[in-house]
């Protein structure tokens, strides 16, 4: 378990290894305040919507799950999709009015980017990955928390170096933007070494 | 030469108490790296002057392009990242695979960030693991024996001119004995030192790769020390290429260290309110 979560973590880290939600990686990595913000955030929704996903899935999704009705034909797995957007949508939502009426800093300051969690291809990702693999429900649990972690330290490192980077001589084409993709090319690089660990 | 490139250093034994210019600071690397570098082409024969002048082309050409585009004095920084790559390549290094690998770890490793002190990591460490990452038949060398010997008199000078930090060399050295202990590898002393040396002291040791604040840089040599062990497999001495990775990953998170470090300075020193 504990291996399942390190390599969600390093090895398969969702933004460095796969480049997804690397729209929001890339937008909301200027401080690393907020980083951390919407890492926390990320790793709430994802450590909620992968297990949940996860039970939805086998139990109502899976060929056969409907057996026990006397319906032992039905396949419902063409609606994953929309089930687990479903899931993320309400997560996303209910996230959002409480870091609103708790955090109100941090509501303002994610802004448009918390909504988009939405859409955020890691969280998707996450639980389309939890079915390829067919995790089980504990595994669901451990993985949806280390793909968070993973996607939440992948922004915060991020974040640290674009400050970090701020005081440096960049050409103008290559300033912003630019320099952010090449940074992330870099981490990559860097993160490819724990591939080879491990079993 | 460009003021922001100066640095300032307690132990200015020369220099008294003005500080070092960036020409100083790439004489004084490239004259500690010269001796293992010498004993490098004298272990690999001839082959080896081929991967020095090659390494040597690739890093200064790419400056000369950047300095003529524009429009700066001519630094000589790349000298040193071109020494420490040979010391730490074989002699049988496919040359046009050096010289991309190279050509990505100087350009987009050191030069796109403004040149040397402007970028984050260690242009050396990025073009060794360009190399070992893109091209699979490419090793790197252990750069033990004679090399580590040679290597001996440029770490303590670098240490004594304080270009190199000691707390560094001490947390990655500290982190990876305890590291190894950890993972129950049987390591001896007399194998593993010289094994890392030169890597330790050239790479993870560089000031530009390595965190900038003091505590920062305890805990950068701990997370790059502790990596080796990660990556480094299980035989007496670890995969040289453990050490390039744990070196860039090191730095990665070096930013990030220094952050904590300042925020937790900050929060002692009673400025952040709501810390």
């Amino acid at each position: 378990m504990s291996e399942l979560f390190l390599r969600a973590v390093f090895a398969d880290n969702l933004a460095l290894s796969f480049f997804l939600g690397i729209c929001t990686f890339l937008a909301v990595s200027k401080r690393v305040e907020t980083a951390i913000g919407l890492g926390l955030a990320v790793i709430v929704v994802q450590t909620i919507t992968v297990p949940v996903n996860n039970l939805i899935f086998n139990g109502l999704l899976l060929d056969g799950a409907w057996a026990w009705a006397g319906l032992p034909d039905v396949d419902l797995t063409f609606l994953k999709l929309v089930a687990f957007i479903g899931v993320i949508a309400a997560m996303v939502q209910i996230l959002e009015m409480t870091l609103d009426r708790y955090v109100p800093a941090l509501y303002r300051t994610l802004g448009i980017f918390l909504p988009l969690i939405t859409v955020n291809c890691a969280i998707l990702g996450g639980s389309l990955f939890m079915v390829e693999r067919r995790y089980d429900f504990p595994e669901a649990l451990s993985y949806g928390f280390g793909s968070g972690v993973g996607w939440a330290l992948a922004i915060i490192t991020f974040a640290a170096i674009r400050e970090r980077l701020r005081y440096s001589d960049i050409p103008a084409g290559l300033q912003g933007l630019g320099s952010a993709f090449l940074v992330t090319g870099l981490m990559s690089l860097g993160f490819s070494a724990f591939a080879g660990v491990g079993p | 030469m460009r003021r922001a490139g100066r640095r300032r250093y307690a132990t200015a034994v020369v220099l008294g108490q003005r500080g070092w210019t960036p020409a100083e600071v790439t004489l004084t690397q490239s004259a500690a790296l010269l001796p293992p570098v010498v004993a490098a082409i004298m272990a690999g024969g001839t082959a080896m002057l081929g991967v020095l002048a090659t390494a040597l082309a690739v890093t200064l050409l790419w400056e000369l392009a950047f300095a003529q585009i524009r429009k700066r004095d001519l630094t000589w920084h790349g000298l040193t990242t071109a020494l420490i790559v040979t010391a730490m390549l074989p002699a049988d290094t496919v040359l046009w695979q050096l010289g991309v690998a190279l050509t990505l770890g100087v350009v987009l490793g050191e030069l796109v960030f403004g040149g040397r002190g402007f970028g984050f990591l260690s242009a050396a460490a990025a073009s060794l693991a360009f190399l070992s990452f893109s091209f699979p038949g490419a090793t790197l060398a252990d750069p033990g024996g004679w090399i580590a010997a040679a290597a001996l008199p440029g770490a303590v000078l670098l240490l004594l001119t304080g270009l190199i930090s000691w707390r560094v060399l001490l947390a990655a050295g500290l982190a990876f004995a305890l590291a190894g202990a950890l993972a129950g590898l049987a390591l001896s002393p007399v194998e593993v030192v010289p094994a890392l040396l030169f890597g330790l002291v050239f790479l993870t040791c560089d000031p530009v790769a390595a965190a900038s604040t003091n505590a920062g840089r305890w805990l950068y040599g701990a997370v790059a020390g502790g990596l080796i062990v990660v990556f480094g497999g299980t035989g007496a001495t670890p995969d040289p290429a453990a050490l390039v990775f744990a070196t860039l990953l090191g730095s990665i998170f070096a930013p990030l260290l220094d952050h904590l470090v300042v925020l937790e300075h900050a929060r002692r020193r009673g400025r952040v309110r709501n810390a």
